[in-house]
This record gives structure tokens, sequence and C-alpha cells, in this order.
């Protein structure tokens, strides 16, 4: 029985004298290029914002909730420091 | 005899020295060239990476069919090779600054190729369906070789590797089409020597099981 990779081998040999269909890829190559860049940025700066606004919002609440856990007492102090003559 | 002999050398060596000379300078010629190559590469990747779009068209221009031949062992269809071949190049470019030029820009390229065209058949294998998968190898098909064309030779073997696991198929698909040896495997898939040595000896005895299965050497195939 031949071996069949003997086969495989002569078959390879003759494969690597294959014609390889032209290409001209060029100008699609830049025109996709130039479509990744902006889309890749958009996004990610939609979302940089997005996430901008969302931390400015909470820390509008956020901070005044921090003060009056810390010093519950700032509130009183205010009012009574306004009645001393 | 031993001096006709001496004199027959002698005549001889005129000849062998020019020859020799010949190809001292035709190998000093293809260096030269390379480097050439080499310098032009470089000059390109820079102009490339300051955003001179026809920089890098000229790369693509130089590189494509180099491309073009290595992507076809991954696809058999014109369409699919056409937009491989463009994967190639614009995934080349969004990593051109790791591009460290410590080797060869082509190779860094094949490199590239490599995976690009791995992923591809990652893909088509999820879209197969089983049954495609287990189709068995059509006998008849199995003449010798030097009685098929080179077309149907590449076609038959591209069709003998799509049976094997995707590492098996890649390993023997740069081993048989490309003509690579375990170091350039190795360079171009980022596997170790090792590994590629095993994977390949297993991928061998796999296709070898397979085309036993067929029914190979059962008729006669020489």
């Amino acid at each position: 029985m031949s071996n069949p990779m003997n086969y495989v081998d002569r078959l390879a040999v003759r494969a690597r004298q294959e014609r390889i269909p032209s290409v001209d890829t060029a100008g699609q190559v830049l025109l996709r290029i130039q479509q990744h860049q902006p889309r890749a940025v958009r996004p990610l700066a939609f979302v940089a914002a997005g996430s901008l606004a969302l931390a400015a919002g909470i820390a509008v609440f956020i901070v005044p909730l921090i003060q009056s856990i810390t010093d519950p007492l700032a509130a009183v102090f205010q009012v009574g420091a306004g009645m001393l003559p | 005899l031993t001096s006709a002999r001496a004199l027959t050398i002698e005549a001889m060596l005129p000849g062998v020295a020019a020859m020799a000379m010949a190809f001292e300078r035709s190998l000093e010629e293809g260096r030269a060239l390379e480097l050439r190559v080499v310098d032009s590469d470089q000059a390109d990747i820079r102009a490339s990476l300051s955003g001179d779009g026809a920089a890098y068209a000229h790369l693509v221009k130089r590189y494509e069919s180099d491309i073009a031949r290595q992507m076809w062992r991954f696809t058999r269809n014109e369409e699919e090779l056409e937009r491989l071949v463009q994967d190639v190049f614009v995934e080349a470019y969004l990593s051109l600054r790791s591009f460290k030029g410590h080797s060869p820009f082509v190779h860094w390229l094949r490199r590239i190729a490599t995976r690009v065209g791995y992923r591809h058949w990652k893909q088509r294998d999820k879209e197969r369906t089983a049954l495609e998968q287990q189709m068995d190898i059509d006998v008849d098909l199995l003449a010798s070789p030097e009685e098929q064309s080179p077309s149907e030779a590449a076609e038959y073997l591209f069709r003998l590797l799509e049976r094997l696991p995707t590492e098996d198929r890649l390993v023997l698909t740069l081993m048989y089409f490309d003509d690579c040896d375990t170091r350039e495997i190795a360079e171009r898939t980022g596997w170790s020597r090792s590994l590629v040595k095993v994977r390949a000896h297993r991928a061998r005895k796999k296709l070898k099981v397979q085309l036993e299965k067929a029914g190979y050497g059962r008729g006669d195939h020489e």
C-alpha cells in the first residue's frame, strides 16, 4: 500500500505552481482607513461627553449630601452666627 | 590519463571562475535591491505615519500580490480574496506604530495575514453545517497530481486540509502551500517551534487517516 502522505507531498508541489488571481486593493484600503478613523473616534467622544454630564449631575446632588453627613450642625451654626451681635 | 584529466580541469577553470564571479555579482545585486526595498519601505512607513495616504498606497501596491498569494491559501473565492487582502492592509495600517523595523516589513505583514486568515477560517467554521464538515473525501478525485492542473491540485489540497481542525489546517497550509519550515511557521503564527512540530506531526497523522479511510492506496493513485 502506497503512503498517502507521499501523494499529499506531490499534490503540494503541483499546487504551488498555481497562478494566483491578481488584486488591486490600494484604493479600497485607503477608503476603508479613512472611514475607519472617524467612526472609531465618534462613539468614544459621545460616551465621554455622556459620562461627563452624568458625573456633573451626580456631583451637584452628592456634594451637599456629603457635607450634611460629615458636618450635621453646620446649618445651625450658620443661623446662630447670623444672630450674634 | 591523469595528465589528460588535469588538462581538462585546467581548461574548465576559467569558465568555473567566470561563473562563480557572475553568481557573486548577482548575489550582490540582489542584496543591493533588497536594501533599496527596505529603505523605501521605511521612508513610506514614516510618511504614512505622518498621514501621507499616497505613501501607504505605495506600500500596498508593493506587497499586495505577495499577500494575495498568501490569502489565496485561506479562500478559493476571488471576492473573499480581495476583502481579505484589504483586511490585512487596513489592520497593518492601524497597528503601523507598533512596527519596530527589526525584521523586513513583508515579514510583519505576513504575520498579520496569517492572523486575518485564521480568523476568517474560524468565522467560516461557525457558519459551516455539521453535515458539510463530515462529508467524505471523493476517492475519484484522487488522481495522480502530475495529471492534474496546478489549479486543480491546489483546489483539491485545499479541500483535503479543510476537513482538519483550524490549528492543524493552518500548520499544514503553511507547510504545503507556502513551503514553510517549522521556524517560519512559528514566526508567522506566533506559536513556539516545538508546538508547531507537535501540531504538524498530529495534523499529518489525521490527514493520513482520512485519506486511508477514503480508500487511498486501495486503488491505483500513483
